[in-house]
């Protein structure tokens, strides 16, 4: 399996601290990767870099293409595209535009053209149109099409948000903690619509979580990072008994890894006279 | 226990944003002593309960009562100063400053009672050592569960009777929730009355007894905790090995 | 101090060391400047424009003390600084405590009103010295020479006195104090601070009242060297070399705030040594300040989510109901009444007079800068301070181009268009590639060089420059009724491209980038070039308006284009409603036609700052709101009413909750707070 995108060497430092610590990786077509670790390990950053937000150091290649030196808008538009934990999308737009400013990179504006609105520009505006409602409709959006933005809950912004990801016909999806915000019941829909943005697309996708049962659950692979560096790499049942991970990340409190799902317990734990914190 | 005066009340609350109201006649009541979980939906209103209790929003009708006293009109700083103190979510910590002023800034209201600043001060580095080696660093360059720590330990400079936690685990993982949650029980167990705001049920419910459950800025159930579980309509949980097991398909 | 560093190319220039210290000295008290802005925008978030002008009233109140009541000097200092730190203290618990949920674009309009205010105080304290002649009050007489070409004045040795301490004193105060620890505490996390039981509200006074002190003692060291013409001396340029300097140290650090203010400083004295010219001086500030952003710019900074910024216009305009807008009945009323207004504003010169028609000319041609200014800040959320300078631009190039090349009027008001869209990009693009405030300091820095130096060339405006009205197919308009038709459908033709611009992909996509630009990056938008489009766009119509200013005013000079007037225009536009087209117009006319009924400047100022405060605390969407209100009421009249078969009901129900929970108002709203 050729390797989609590659991660050589990547470092990010912000003044003294080094975020991000010469990480190097590759993923292949069509993988679902997960990336655990605790905070401070890196993996936003690690994800802003790879997607051009910070400036960094070592290379990022797209298919063999080196594009570590593109704005993130370039990088987006050659299929690398990524989420936002928020998924505050654009306050003052609604749904529909939303999607089809996405639109926007299927169907280009030409200035010139949208200036004095011609005909053909019409054109295209409904075009744009047609596809932000067709992948609105398959998301089952369409009710909340002309609703404003700022008037929806954490959730729907999260498809939308998918939506016009979606629009962008990304080759490798970087999704940071997407079930941030998300009430527990939602998260348990994740993986299906997940699953359903990988059948459209066959995008690769790289995914930063903290609720277990989801990264295990969607991944093929989980790389588990560190104070900025890759402690373990393999398949999810391998990484998640790897003793180093399990001393930096899970510990050992069940109710505390497994955040969505039963229970695991139902007593409360006794309370243990503490000698140090 | 029901003779004690409950720690909070929260009557009749209404809330609105302009025009908009979110919360409806909400009743809570946290008995002293007592570990509550405030559990709901995204969106439900859990965050702005938290904050009208604290005095940062006006409710338009409704009372709220600490120990027995009316607190509904009361600024945020003297409710702070009766014993009501609140973590609030996403790591709240003041980034630029050190760890010892993020501390010194919750030590604020007594600033001039050195000798009482000197002591919260030690006890708060006992509870959490991590902080203490740290005294000099500059907040912002904490990892996540060290913010938390600073951000619970600086509300703790102020001894409160009643502790609000808004969000405890967001972001964090799973090893520094298990730490933080056992700090919060024995701060529970030595007598400070906690109210959690969690998104995860699971979390929640391993350390309260009581649970409310808001959806939509009502209240849809006030319990024991052990039964909020058994509430599918609320909390439908699924089965982790059947989730394997659909989502087989998809990895 | 005798040393100097020659240059004999590019071309003689000489920079005497001493002329170095000189410039440091007059800088530092830029530097303190400065440094009170960045307190005030770290503590509040808040870009404070009336900064200079709220120190200007200490020296003011100084001037009085010594000069008409014979207090001794020392004494009118601390009734200075105290008088503007109070004045800062009631503005914020006045004014700005109301606005403190407003977008942030709308406090700053805030303070442009509240400098305008400020300056309409110092007026009236100025104008009770018997006797404005003489200089501005001193504490002592000497005069010290240093070298050879080196004489420190009064006003320098003052600076040198007062400023260091005072700028320890503030670095100190914020170290090591309980107030410092409770002010950066509420600048990082204002609900935090709160919830620590950090009393905000009386920090945030605290704050004001410091900053005022500060500015009245940069006024206070700076005044010397003015006379007692205080409010013209310390204006615009004092603002923007303390703006520069704050922006340059990123509106964040203060020591930075205080350097940059001293190298500004140097710059100033060693090209007034090479030039003897202020209006070079200012170029070249204007080209270092450019520089300085291009360089910023290159480092790549890195566009990190959580630096999103506050500026959220989202709510200000209200379209009509789709319900309603759908409506035949409604769409045909709107056709009328615009048919209505239209002719109504044609005929009306038809009971003016021909001055008055002369006045509503200028008035129409204001009300497409307000325009171009809604344009620019309603929807793409950038401010520009400076527009005026693209209306002298657009006056002189259209006078350029019809005398030099004897262009007729057409020609020559679409090159103008041209040259303002080609210099707003110019000055657009070092700014607008960094996120923030950045093109309100290049445009601000660009009015002021329009007006001081650029509009006063030769090859420009020069003075007392002259256009003749046109004649077009035929038709003659050098009549007032004639002429005010002519810019009557400039007017309408702005707003037709505004509303073009607007309604497509292009409008879409400012509002994109102006509501989260790392998400329209992450969409594959290009953000700087949305920004530069509607950047050029509102040029292109401010010089087209100036082009129309020119032909109507017949004469005009650079003193016609005060920089005043660019801080003024966008009160306007906040008055009419960010992104209201109708809103701005009407308030152009309402503001402008006031304007005509009072001769006096400074009570000019302070009408439009009394009516810009009271609106933007009672009416924060300006007059877009009440006039949406009545749009509403009326189509609801005259819309066919609803049938009464079944309530209209919500997109989703309440028993079955749908996939990813409701989109109601009332969850998103409590959303955006949980």
């Amino acid at each position: 399996m050729s390797a989609l995108l590659e991660v050589e060497d990547l470092s990010v430092s912000f003044g003294g601290l080094v975020a991000v610590d010469s990480v190097s990786f590759a993923v292949g077509e069509a993988e679902v990767v997960g990336l655990i670790g605790p905070n401070g390990a890196g993996k936003t950053t690690l994800f802003e870099a790879i997607a051009g937000f910070t400036p960094s150091r070592g290379k990022v290649r797209l298919d063999g293409e080196d594009i570590s030196d593109l704005a993130p808008h370039r990088r987006s538009r050659m299929g690398l595209v990524r989420s936002f934990q928020d998924a505050a999308l654009f306050a003052g737009l609604t749904v529909r535009q939303c999607a089809m400013v996405a639109q926007q990179q299927a169907v280009p504006v030409r200035t010139w053209a949208a200036l004095v609105r011609t005909p053909g520009e019409r054109r295209a505006e409904r075009e744009r149109g047609r596809r932000a409602d067709d992948l609105l409709a398959a998301f089952g959006l369409t009710t909340y099409a002309d609703a404003l933005i700022a008037e929806l809950s954490t959730g729907t912004r999260r498809v939308c948000e998918l939506v016009c990801a979606l629009s962008l016909d990304p080759r490798v999806l970087l999704l940071d903690e997407p079930s941030a915000g998300l009430a527990q019941r939602e998260v348990e829909q994740l993986p299906d619509l997940l699953g359903r943005v990988q059948e459209i697309t066959g995008a690769t996708v790289l995914l930063v979580e903290h609720d277990l049962p989801l990264v295990l659950g969607l991944s093929s692979r989980v790389l588990a990072l560190e104070l900025g560096r890759v402690i373990a790499d393999g398949t999810p049942e391998q990484v998640r008994h790897d003793p180093e991970v399990q001393r930096s990340y899970l510990g050992g409190d069940p109710n505390a890894i497994n955040r969505s799902g039963k229970p695991a317990t139902r007593r409360r734990r006794k309370l243990a006279v503490k000698s140090s914190g | 226990m029901t003779d004690a005066v409950p720690a909070l009340r929260v009557e009749a609350l209404d809330f609105s944003y302009g025009q908009v109201q979110v919360l409806f006649g909400i009743d809570l009541t946290v008995e002293a002593g007592e570990a509550v979980a405030l559990l709901g939906t995204n969106g439900a209103g859990k965050s702005t309960l938290l904050k009208a209790v604290c005095g940062l929003l006006r409710p338009s009708t409704g009372r709220v009562s600490l120990f027995g006293e009316d607190i509904t009109t009361m600024g945020t700083d003297r409710r702070v100063a009766a014993g009501l103190v609140q973590v609030p979510g996403g790591r709240a910590t003041f980034p630029s400053l050190t760890v010892e002023e993020n501390l010194r800034a919750g030590a604020w209201t007594f600033r001039r009672r050195r000798a009482l600043v000197a002591e919260r001060l030690a006890e708060v580095l006992d509870l959490f050592p991590e902080l203490g080696s740290r005294l000099d660093s500059v907040g912002g360059t904490l990892s996540g569960g060290q913010q938390q720590m600073l951000a619970l330990g600086r509300a703790l400079m102020l001894r409160p009777r009643l502790l609000l936690i808004d969000e405890l685990s967001l972001g964090l993982a799973p090893v520094v929730v298990e730490r933080l949650l056992e700090t919060v029980r024995q701060l529970n167990a030595d007598g400070t009355t906690v109210l959690l705001v969690e998104q995860s049920v699971n979390i929640a419910l391993s350390l309260a007894t009581t649970a409310y459950f808001l959806e939509r800025g009502t209240v849809r159930f006030g319990g024991p905790a052990a039964e909020l579980v058994d509430r599918d309509d609320l909390v439908r949980s699924v089965f982790l090995d059947g989730a394997s097991a659909a989502l087989g398909g998809y990895t | 101090m005798d040393l100097v560093v020659v240059l004999d190319w590019p071309m003689h220039l000489e920079f005497p060391v001493s002329v170095i210290f000189l410039g440091a000295i007059v800088g530092m008290s830029y530097g303190l400047l400065a440094t009170g802005l960045v307190l005030v925008y770290r503590a509040q978030r808040i870009i404070n424009l009336a900064h200079a002008q709220l120190g200007v009233v200490g020296a003011a109140v100084l001037a009085y003390t010594v000069l008409q009541l014979d207090w001794p000097w020392p004494v009118g200092f601390v009734a200075g600084v105290v008088a503007a730190a109070l004045l800062g203290v009631v503005t914020e618990v006045t004014v700005l405590r109301r606005l403190a949920d407003a977008p942030r674009v709308i406090v700053l309009v805030a303070t442009i009103g509240a400098a305008q205010l400020f300056v309409f105080i110092a007026y009236l304290i100025l104008n009770r010295i018997d006797g404005r002649i003489g200089g501005f009050p001193l504490p002592f007489d000497d005069r010290v020479a240093i070298g050879r070409y080196l004489v420190l004045t009064d006003s320098h040795l003052l600076i040198l006195r007062l400023v260091p301490p005072a700028a320890i004193a503030v670095g100190l105060i914020l170290r090591f104090t309980s107030f410092g620890l409770a002010v950066r505490a509420s600048a990082e996390n204002a609900d935090a601070a709160r919830l620590a039981g950090i009393p905000t509200r009386r920090v945030a006074m605290g704050v004001w009242g410091l900053a005022g002190a500060m500015a009245a003692l940069s006024a206070i060291c700076l005044a010397p060297d003015k006379g007692l013409a205080l409010t013209d001396a310390l204006g615009p340029e004092l603002l923007v070399r303390a703006l520069a300097a704050a922006v340059l140290a990123r509106l964040m650090f203060l020591g930075r705030a205080f350097a940059a203010g001293i190298a500004i400083g140097v710059v100033e004295q060693l090209v007034f040594w090479n030039t003897s010219s202020n209006g070079v001086v200012e170029v070249a500030l204007f080209v270092v300040i450019l520089g300085a952003f291009g360089l910023q710019a290159r480092r790549r900074e890195s566009t990190r989510t959580e630096e999103r910024s506050s500026w959220e216009l989202a709510r200000l305009t209200r379209p009509l109901p789709s319900r309603l807008a759908a409506d035949r009945r409604v769409r045909a009323a709107g056709w009328v009444g615009a048919a209505v207004v239209t002719a109504g504003a044609a005929l009306a010169p038809l009971w003016l007079s021909n001055s008055q028609t002369f006045l509503m000319t200028g008035i129409v041609n204001l009300a497409i800068l307000a325009v171009s200014v809604s344009l620019l800040t309603g929807i793409s959320g950038q401010i520009s301070l400076g527009q005026v300078a693209f209306l002298g631009l657009g006056a002189a190039i259209a006078h350029q181009v019809a005398t030099e090349l004897d262009l007729p009027f057409l020609p020559a008001v679409a090159a103008a268009g041209v040259v303002g869209a080609a210099a707003a990009v110019a000055i657009g693009l070092p700014a607008l590639r960094l996120r923030g405030l950045f093109l309100a300091v290049t445009t601000l820095g660009f009015a002021l060089v329009s007006q001081r130096w650029l509009l006063g060339q030769d090859w420009m405006a020069g003075v007392g420059a002259q256009l003749a009205r046109p004649e077009l197919f035929g038709v003659s308009f050098h009549g007032q009724h004639a002429y005010y038709l002519l810019a009557l459908t400039g007017l309408a033709g702005a707003v037709l491209v505004t509303r073009t611009v607007l309604g497509g992909p292009l409008g879409r996509t400012m509002v994109a980038v102006r509501d989260n630009e790392a998400q329209a990056a992450a969409l594959g938008v290009d953000t700087t070039r949305a920004k530069l489009l509607a950047f050029a766009v509102s040029g292109f119509l401010a010089a087209v308006a100036g082009a129309l200013y020119g032909y109507g005013a017949e004469q005009f000079s650079p003193e016609n284009f005060p920089v005043a007037d660019g801080l003024r225009i966008v009160s306007v536009a906040v008055i009419g409603g960010l992104g209201s087209l109708g809103g701005t117009v009407v308030a152009a006319f309402v503001v402008f036609g006031v304007d005509r009924l009072v001769d006096v400047a400074e009570v000019r100022l302070f009408m439009t700052a009394a009516g810009l405060l009271v609106v933007l605390m009672f009416l924060p969407g300006g007059l877009a709101g009440p006039l949406a209100r009545i749009r509403d009421a009326a189509a609801t009249r005259i819309a066919r009413p609803t049938p009464r078969t079944r309530q209209a009901s919500p997109p989703h129900s309440a028993d079955k909750p749908d996939q990813f929970g409701r989109g109601s108002s009332a969850e998103a709203v409590a959303e955006g707070s949980a």
